[in-house]
């Protein structure tokens, strides 16, 4: 799993300026995250990846490189 | 069996209007630009207190016959589609067909319906008009939520605008009612409904319910949306929907000239149309000046895209789904 393309197809989800947020980045501090930008990550991570990913998730995970760690280990 | 056409399309929005700036001054944390960019809307128009639905309803449908030279003579069923009706009883469409002089050999029903209601008044209509029960059908979408949402409701106020629209459905016209799919599945329910005040919880008053830093999360007297819920629903059932008419069209994503969704918010709409695979030019947005109008979003943009987007012969699919939860979809004809 490429971790430059799961980062840019978890960032189509955000508007805006997002072109310097990289995997280090806590994705719940930019400035257009809201609940419609966690439920479309979902689905997309779902449509995409075959990976469930619950509200307790989002919660948990900080960064983007722990949700694509999180998607790595759960993925079958 | 006689074919049903859409013959004429008008639509009348309140002339008081909440825009950004307003908002954002009510909710200094709620930046105007960032409502913007989610939701694609700058203004919503809001029906004075004294102003209600069928109000809107009569103001529709006058200016219908106005701008197309209709003789309310003509009217012999009368459809009205709304959630925020006068009365619990009499329906709004009677009421109405006194008010605008139909004639009182006209049928006249409302249903209840949110955003999927104007494809569903499309079918009802069609059928009527197939079945040889009517010939001249006005058809009218609604809605006044301004008057179900709560003040301190910053998501909610930011995405929903009042308006009707009319529309007259009739055996010639400008576009062909092609087939129609429709679905629903009520265990949504609860994540989109106006819990109290009806039978079921007629005595029971609501108390705000707030988050720890106070934030209003909701109240059982006004409208609650679980936007997340709401989301899921959406991107799951929208992109089988339209493959679903397609296919009983015999048609391809390919095929359709202009396609015209609810408009629910730009954001979720954008992310249906990446998920279809519908390219941006043939994908309508009409939510600016006016939010999300539930029933009315459709005719709404339909009205707005017939000036410049849509030409003889183009095929437009429209997909209405919200409330219920409840979806429906078919292809005009032009």
């Amino acid at each position: 799993m490429d971790a430059n393309k799961f980062l840019a197809d978890i960032l189509e989800q955000f508007e805006g300026d997002v072109n310097d947020a990289n995997l280090d980045v806590p994705f719940k501090s930019l400035e257009t995250w809201d609940s419609l930008t966690a439920a479309a990550i979902q689905v997309k991570i779902e449509d995409d990846y075959q990976v469930k990913v619950e509200d307790k998730n989002i919660r948990e995970l900080t960064t983007f490189r722990d949700l694509y760690n999180f998607v790595l280990e759960n993925k079958k | 069996m006689t074919k049903a056409f859409i013959k004429a399309v008008s639509y009348y929005l309140p002339t008081t209007y909440i825009d950004n700036e307003e908002l954002n001054a009510i909710f200094p944390s709620w930046s105007a630009d960032k409502i913007s960019a989610k939701t694609g809307i700058f203004k919503r128009p809001i029906a004075k207190s004294e102003e209600t639905s069928t109000d809107l309803a009569f103001k529709a449908a006058t200016k219908l016959f106005q701008e197309h030279s209709i003789r309310v003579e003509e009217i012999d069923f009368i459809l009205l589609c709304t959630q925020s009706p006068d009365y619990f009883l009499p329906t709004s469409a009677c009421v109405l067909q006194d008010k605008l002089g139909i004639p009182t050999t006209a049928g006249a029903l409302d249903f209840n319906l949110g955003c999927s209601g104007y494809v569903y008044g499309l079918s009802l209509a069609k059928g009527l008009i197939s079945a040889g029960i009517a010939k001249n059908i006005l058809f009218i979408t609604a809605e006044t939520y301004s008057k179900y949402i709560h003040a301190n409701d910053k998501g909610n106020r930011s995405l929903f605008g009042d308006a009707a629209a009319a529309t007259l459905i009739s055996v010639d016209g400008i576009a062909e009612i092609g087939d129609f799919k429709l679905g629903t599945d009520g265990s949504g329910a609860s994540n989109l409904i106006v819990r109290n005040g009806a039978f079921k919880h007629k005595q029971i008053i609501g108390e705000d319910e707030v988050d720890q830093e106070g934030n209003f999360i909701r109240n059982d007297n006004n409208l609650f949306m679980n936007g997340p819920e709401i989301f899921n629903f959406t991107a799951r059932a929208v992109p089988n929907l339209v493959s679903t008419v397609l296919e009983q069209a015999q048609l391809t994503i390919e095929d359709i000239d202009l396609y015209i969704f609810h408009q629910a918010n730009e954001y979720m709409l954008n992310f249906i149309r990446k998920k279809i695979g519908i390219p941006s030019e043939k994908f309508y947005i009409y939510l600016k000046d006016c939010g999300n109008t539930v029933s009315s979003t459709i005719p709404i943009a339909l009205y707005e895209a017939m000036k410049n987007k849509i030409q003889p012969q183009s095929k437009v699919l429209l997909a209405g789904f919200g409330v219920g939860y409840s979806w429906g979809s078919t292809i005009l004809y032009f």
